[in-house]
C-alpha cells in the first residue's frame, strides 16, 4: 500500500502538473 | 495514514500516476483562501483542476472507492472535451464505462461519449448509440432522459 503525496500549495501544484503532464486534483476538507 | 477511498490501491495507483495531488485543510470559523477561491461550503470538496487550474469535475461529500475512481477519470475526460481534444476525451469517457459501468459518473460518460463521437465525425448515430445504451443500461437515469431527443435518430 503506497501512502499518497499530498502537497499542500496549489499553485506549486499546477505548475508541476504543467511540467509533468499531469492533472490536478485538490481535496479541501474540514477537521470535525 | 491513507484513510476511506484513499486507502484502496487502485486510486493510491491512478493518484500518483496521473495526478498531482493537493490537500487544504478548511475551517468552520474562518474562510482560507482556497475556501474562497472555490466556494467551499462543505466537507470534502474534492476539485479536478487541469493543468491550467481550472476546474472540470467537483464532488461534494464521501464517495466509495469506484465513484471516486469514475469521478477522476470522468475529470480528466472532461478536460479534454471542453479544450477539444476529443480523442482523449472518448479515450477517458469509454474508460469510465468499461472500468466503472456500475459507478455514479457511468450515465454521464455515455451521454459524453455520444456528444464527443458525433462532434469528431459528425455522424448523428453517434447520438442515437448513446441514447440506445442508455436505455438499455441506465434507463431510470437522468442522462436517459437528457439523451430523449436523440432518439428520433434513425438507428
Amino acid at each position: 500500500m503506497a501512502e499518497i503525496r499530498w502537497e499542500n500549495d496549489l499553485n506549486a501544484s499546477i505548475e508541476r502538473a504543467k511540467k509533468e503532464n499531469k492533472t490536478v486534483y485538490l481535496d479541501l476538507w474540514f477537521d470535525g | 495514514m491513507n484513510t476511506g477511498p484513499y486507502s484502496d490501491e487502485r486510486v493510491q495507483a491512478l493518484l500518483e500516476e496521473q495526478f498531482i495531488t493537493v490537500k487544504s485543510q478548511c475551517f468552520w470559523d474562518k474562510q482560507t483562501d482556497l475556501m474562497q477561491q472555490f466556494n467551499v461550503k462543505w466537507t470534502p470538496t474534492l476539485v479536478v483542476l487541469d493543468k491550467r487550474g481550472i476546474e472540470y469535475r467537483r464532488i461534494i461529500g464521501f464517495v466509495p472507492a469506484d465513484d471516486l475512481l469514475a469521478h477522476l477519470l470522468i475529470g480528466k475526460a472532461m478536460a479534454s472535451f471542453y479544450t477539444e481534444h476529443l480523442i482523449n476525451a472518448i479515450g477517458g469517457f469509454r474508460s469510465v464505462i468499461e472500468k466503472y459501468p456500475q459507478s455514479g459518473p457511468a450515465p454521464e460518460a455515455v451521454f459524453f461519449l455520444g456528444v464527443a463521437e458525433y462532434k469528431k465525425g459528425h455522424d448523428p448515430k453517434a447520438l442515437r448509440k448513446a441514447f440506445d445504451t442508455l436505455k438499455e443500461r441506465y434507463p431510470a437515469s437522468e442522462w436517459a432522459r437528457r439523451a430523449g431527443p436523440y432518439g428520433t435518430i434513425p438507428a
